[in-house]
């Protein structure tokens, strides 16, 4: 009897606490594998053929992002505009894609975001204010590569997007030469 | 008796790590839609009501992990033709169909691995900037492992499928998704 008792509590829990943290673990595993530290950057350029790491990969984009972890405080995100589709995703430790900005967003020459933990108190927030359920997470940048012979300039703007605390944040002065979205040149990728 | 109790304690653990894998398989099957010889993950990214959420999000971080919402991106993956053939890389074939109404789309082709397949010529995509339209906005892609005239993409020396990102999607491209006209694959049966 106490047998069969202990089993059944020890299949439910184990059962239970493997559906709820298998989310947790993958994410776990992805930032080892990126090898991202958190609230630090990272950027990878377009996916080699031998990526053993990443499933998938795209080869038409470039990624940046990082692990962040709000148990700081709040966090602001600034990312340069590319010529082309580019985008800012936000993953809470549940793997939920909570929130999304792309270019239609981005009215000026950079997409700001400042991130801050739902159990936070209103910050005074620069750019779009977005809330992260979760205090630990991932922002994920995905820049179109359209046309290859732009890549020196948007390797230059993927590693110009910042990533600082909102008490330690400092406005750059607006980018004074930002050409307008150009026409994609047909490149095989 | 402190070793059976144990014992009883180390089975239940086994069962219960087992049975959510196994539930959280059976999740990723029935969160799939699929739509001829395209599958698609419709709930990638999104956070089930409910009871769902951690079924859902375990089956997401399995098989679609840092996935966009469908509003921002939707992903259709082929590993058959349309006959319902695995794709094989011993023949050639022709994917054809019509420019989506999206922002971006490209289709590219991964080994059996899921990774891009290594080839001298550097191609593993192509995508709406680069794939030839004709004026009525169709295309014809050709898969083969050796270099082909238009519009081809190599298929390497095995297995391989073909994924197809869509970005920024119109809203009627994703309302349903299983109303999308895809792309048919076909066998070219002259090789």
């Amino acid at each position: 009897m106490i047998h069969g008792a202990l089993f059944g509590l020890s299949a439910l829990l184990s059962h239970v606490v493997t559906v709820r943290g298998l989310p947790r673990v993958m994410t776990q595993l992805a930032r080892w594998k990126l090898g991202a530290k958190p609230n630090q950057l990272y950027h990878q350029d377009l996916p080699p053929a031998e990526t053993a790491s990443i499933v998938k990969p795209c080869p038409d984009l470039l990624y940046s992002g990082c692990y962040y972890d709000l148990a700081a405080g709040p966090l602001v995100f600034e990312v340069p505009r590319q010529d082309d589709y580019f985008s800012v995703a936000g993953y809470a430790s549940d793997t939920t894609a909570y929130f999304v900005r792309d270019d239609v967003d981005c009215e000026g020459d950079r997409l700001t975001l400042t991130l801050s933990h739902a159990s936070s108190r209103a910050v005074d927030a620069v750019g779009a204010w977005i809330v992260s359920p979760s205090r630990t997470g991932f922002l994920i940048v995905r820049a179109l590569v359209s046309d290859r012979t732009q890549l020196p300039r948007m390797r230059e703007r993927q590693r110009a997007i910042r990533l600082q605390a909102l008490a330690d944040f400092t406005a750059l002065p607006p980018s004074p030469a930002l050409p307008l979205r150009s026409a994609a040149a047909p490149v095989a990728s | 008796m402190m070793f059976t109790l144990l014992g009883s304690v180390c089975l239940g653990t086994v069962a219960g790590v087992a049975s959510a894998l196994v539930s959280v398989k059976v999740a990723t099957r029935t969160l799939t839609l699929r739509h001829g010889n395209w599958r698609t993950f419709a709930e990638a990214g999104t956070r089930a009501p409910g009871w769902k959420l951690n079924l859902q999000s375990a089956a997401v971080a399995v098989v679609g992990l840092f996935a966009l919402r469908k509003e921002e991106a939707v992903y259709f993956t082929a590993d058959h033709d349309q006959l319902g053939r695995p794709l094989d890389s011993s023949y050639d074939y022709e994917l054809c169909g019509r420019a989506l109404p999206a922002r971006w789309w490209s289709f590219t082709v991964y080994g059996p691995d899921n990774r891009l397949i290594a080839n001298e010529w550097d191609r593993y995509s192509l995508h709406h900037g680069n794939i030839t339209l004709s004026p009525d906005g169709s295309y014809r892609v050709l898969l083969a492992r050796r270099p082909q005239g238009g519009d081809w993409i190599p298929t390497g020396k095995r297995k391989f499928n073909v994924f197809l990102r869509v970005f920024g999607p119109a809203s009627e491209l994703i309302d349903p998704l299983t109303e999308l006209s895809l792309p048919v694959i076909r066998r070219l049966e002259t090789t």
